[in-house]
């Protein structure tokens, strides 16, 4: 709340009803025999009296039925609905006494006076929530309407606006914080507070929001019915416009805030609450929106499992949980198709239509098409390699272990959000793999005693080399590092001098799960590949916003690692790199992160040292 | 506003395109003819409402904006969901917002209706000194897309009308060839979805 105020107006007016007092006044007017005394100080019991005593009069002397009053529980209740009926029957009751208006209705208060952006900005955070407050009490008016005419089915209504009551409750209150924020002068309101300390209570949204499209399914089938109300809300474009409009309003308050933020002076006192207010709203739109995403997918999962009629030799039940999907361009052996692509927790999965000339769309928000499809390819996330985003585009590149199903294979997403989405998943994915791989490693390397003490993955632990391209119109960055968590590094209870050592011995014994970053899973996929191989290092390439791994021995010369380097840059690094061996520095990043040019054999040779 | 008879058709628009191309100048201008270039509040609007005549039966446009939404995809599909005219926008000043429009084609396709009309609009079409997508260029992508195209501007209040007018004719041509009965529309309620696929079954 705003300095100056020590609670809001609503607690205020039902601490004002709980005394009694107003009910006595009341009463005191309405009867012409007898007056009641007007109760002390914290007395409930007088209080409730009073209330009975109101009540009992007003049946008595106005004719009032009980339906036209409320109940001395609804003066104790703390649910706004209750509070709202005993305010209707007071200002009724009022307006008998004299025909000037009363108590005013909460939606209609004055608007605050209107002078600058700031002012603008405060005031339609007001006036967009106190219409949307009269919105919900529309939609609630119509609801109880359809529950008394008997017009669609009683177990679908709560469907058609699940979660109603709270959603309202919720935001009645917000409502009272926000009214409260814009009776107070500018320089002191806390809308960002207020919003920020709401944060948790905006999952009202959530049972709302994943039931939408059944809303609006029903709303749908039922448009004949629900024409009979056609004069409260008519049915189609109406009653789906109001459908959508909580999601619509949740959506809304961070661009609220920050439209607020933008016109708040710098010096404003609470503007870290300002910002914590907006971030608030945006974490909180984003929960609701991953909620149903989550829901979405665990439909798209069943499916998957319903439509596929060739699996290929994929298993469905050790697919795991569906984590995104789409209908992507793939490139592959120089041919591009679309297909169905499934990332879930342990595959990665292609799929086609089996009638190929059906339409693209998979979308879960229409009726679902009747569509077979037909598992082409998938491959292990264990057999993951490595995943590249392609600079300049929208493009992941997937490289599989040579064995896997998938040895590379690029996917062209619409846009870079999905794009990082999808990156961010995978490289989750290779991450908690590694973690969970570590124990069940260190027993393969233990059974097998010739491998263990052969093979090694090699972690640099000095963190990048980096490739410098002199060329005279463009530097080329290219940086190594190794597999070694950089955070973590200092850490670890093996020194960062001797990485060397480090490195073999975490290749010959155990894997050191800590030890790990999330580009170690490319590292770890390769560990059982390099096993034949003597002495391989594992080293990450950054070139640009490029980033693979290459393999190389410790005893690697300059001449070879630059080859090797260019080659994979060849081959992963997409076209714009042309001609790059004539003018590529390499450099790498140390334990202490500066970056130390490579020019010769004793350079690497002390660098992987 | 409930009584069903101040219109003959109804319509559901939806405005997509990059933030700042200028989509929620476009509807004020359309709606209330106004053009405030510093100090514009559409966040708190739900819709925008303007009823014209058009051939000869009134037409009442609801149109939606989405700018800053667009980070919650999952929830505001819904929006989508209705629509029965997609204005695709871009800023023929701003290079990104064109080829972006690719993408929002491509969301379209994925959740909107799949008759849903469109209209390609090259926005802020008075900038000639900024303007770095041609005319041609424009037209040549509404092409491929296979959708009408026309370029506007808000702040000068060139062919905004004849956006909008454009659209939705192409959707009164559609709902009069699918057999809706036009004059009944105001009444028996039009959707898009039901008239798409009216028979099929609930969702999984």
């Amino acid at each position: 709340l705003p300095k100056g105020l020590s609670t809001d107006f609503v607690t205020l007016l039902i601490r004002l009803f709980r005394k009694g007092v107003p009910f006595c006044i009341l009463y005191n007017h309405l009867s012409a025999s007898r007056a009641l005394d007007i109760p002390s100080e914290s007395n409930p019991k007088a209080s409730k009296k009073s209330v009975y005593d109101f009540l009992s009069i007003c049946q008595k002397n106005l004719a009032l039925s009980q339906s036209d009053l409320f109940m001395i529980s609804d003066v104790f209740s703390n649910n706004i609905s209750d509070l709202k009926k005993v305010i209707t029957s007071v200002s009724r009751i009022v307006d008998l006494f004299d025909e000037s208006n009363g108590t005013a209705p909460i939606l209609d208060g004055p608007a605050p006076p209107l002078e600058g952006p700031l002012a603008k900005a405060v005031n339609e955070i007001l006036q967009t929530e106190r219409r949307y407050a009269n919105d919900l009490a529309k939609i609630e008016n119509y609801v109880s309407q359809l529950q008394a005419q008997d017009i669609i089915a009683a177990d679908k209504i709560p469907y058609l606006f699940p979660n109603l009551r709270h959603l309202i409750d919720f935001e009645t209150w917000l409502l009272i914080g926000i009214e409260s924020n814009a009776d107070v002068d500018l320089q002191s309101h806390c809308l960002g507070l207020l919003f920020a300390k709401m944060e948790n209570d905006f999952n009202v949204y959530q049972t709302y929001a994943l039931n939408q499209n059944r809303a609006m399914e029903i709303a749908q089938e039922e448009v004949e019915s629900l024409q009979k109300l056609s004069y409260l809300i008519e049915p189609t474009y109406e009653l789906q416009s109001l459908l959508i409009l909580p999601v619509q309003r949740l959506c809304k308050y961070h661009l609220l805030l920050k439209q607020l933020i933008k016109y708040t002076p710098p010096d404003f006192p609470h503007q870290d609450d300002l910002n914590a207010g907006y971030e608030a709203m945006k974490r909180a739109a984003n929960m609701i929106n991953e909620a149903r995403r989550k829901v979405e997918n665990a439909q798209a999962l069943k499916a998957f499992r319903l439509h596929t009629e060739e699996w290929n030799g994929l298993n469905s039940s050790t697919l795991g949980d569906l984590l995104y999907h789409g209908v992507y361009t793939v490139t592959r052996d120089n041919s591009e198709r679309d297909h169905h692509i499934y990332l879930f927790q342990n595959y990665l999965v292609c799929c086609r239509d089996s009638d190929v000339t059906r339409s693209r769309s998979v979308s879960l928000q229409k009726k679902p098409k009747k569509r077979e499809l037909v598992v082409k390819r998938f491959i292990k996330v264990s057999d993951i390699d490595a995943v590249v985003q392609i600079p300049n585009s929208y493009e992941l590149k997937v490289y599989g272990n040579p064995h896997s199903g998938i040895p590379e294979m690029t996917i062209h997403f619409r846009n870079e959000e999905s794009r990082t989405q999808w990156y961010t998943a995978i490289r989750q994915l290779l991450d908690q793999m590694i973690a969970v791989n570590t124990s069940k490693e260190s027993t393969i390397l233990g059974a097998d005693s010739s491998a263990s003490s052969n093979s090694s993955v090699a972690s640099l632990h000095m963190h990048k080399l980096s490739l410098d391209s002199v060329s005279t119109k463009r530097q080329s960055l290219l940086g190594l590092y190794g597999t070694v968590q950089e955070e973590d590094e200092s850490d670890s209870n093996t020194g960062t001098n001797s990485f060397v050592s480090e490195t073999l011995e975490i290749g010959t014994s155990n894997i050191n799960s800590e030890g790990f970053s999330p580009s170690a899973a490319a590292g770890h996929a390769a560990h059982r590949d390099s096993r034949e191989q003597e002495r391989q290092m594992k080293v990450i390439v950054e070139y640009y916003a490029h980033r693979f791994t290459i393999a190389i021995s410790p005893s690697t010369t300059y001449e070879s690692l630059i080859e090797k380097v260019v080659k994979k840059v060849r081959i992963c690094g997409g076209q714009e790199n042309g001609d790059i061996q004539s003018n590529l520095r390499i450099r790498y990043r140390d334990e202490d992160g500066d970056y130390i040019l490579l020019m010769n054999d004793e350079d690497v040779q002390l660098a992987l040292e | 506003m409930s009584n069903p008879r101040n219109y003959d058709i109804l319509i559901k628009l939806l405005l997509v395109g990059n933030s700042g191309v200028g989509k929620s100048c476009l509807l004020l201008r359309f709606t209330d003819d106004s053009f405030t270039p510093s100090f514009i509040t559409t966040i708190g609007i739900d819709f925008k409402i303007r009823t014209v005549p058009l051939d000869g039966q009134r037409v009442k446009m609801q149109i939606w904006d989405t700018a800053g939404q667009e980070r919650f995809r999952t929830i505001t599909t819904a929006y989508y969901r209705n629509a029965m005219g997609i204005l695709l926008v871009y800023d023929v000043t701003d290079r990104k917002s064109f080829e972006d429009i690719q993408t929002w084609y491509q969301n379209v396709q994925e959740h909107a209706a799949d008759d849903v009309n469109k209209i390609l609009v090259g926005n802020k079409c008075d900038s000639d000194d900024a303007r770095v997508v041609s005319y041609d260029e424009g037209k040549e992508l509404a092409d491929r897309l296979n959708i009408p195209f026309i370029e506007t501007s808000a702040k000068s209040n060139t062919n905004v009308d004849e956006a909008f007018f454009s659209l939705s004719r192409q959707i009164k041509q559609r709902l009069v060839d699918t057999g809706m009965p036009t004059s009944t529309i105001g009444q028996s309620g039009l959707n898009i979805a039901s008239s798409g696929s009216s028979s099929s079954g609930k969702c999984c």
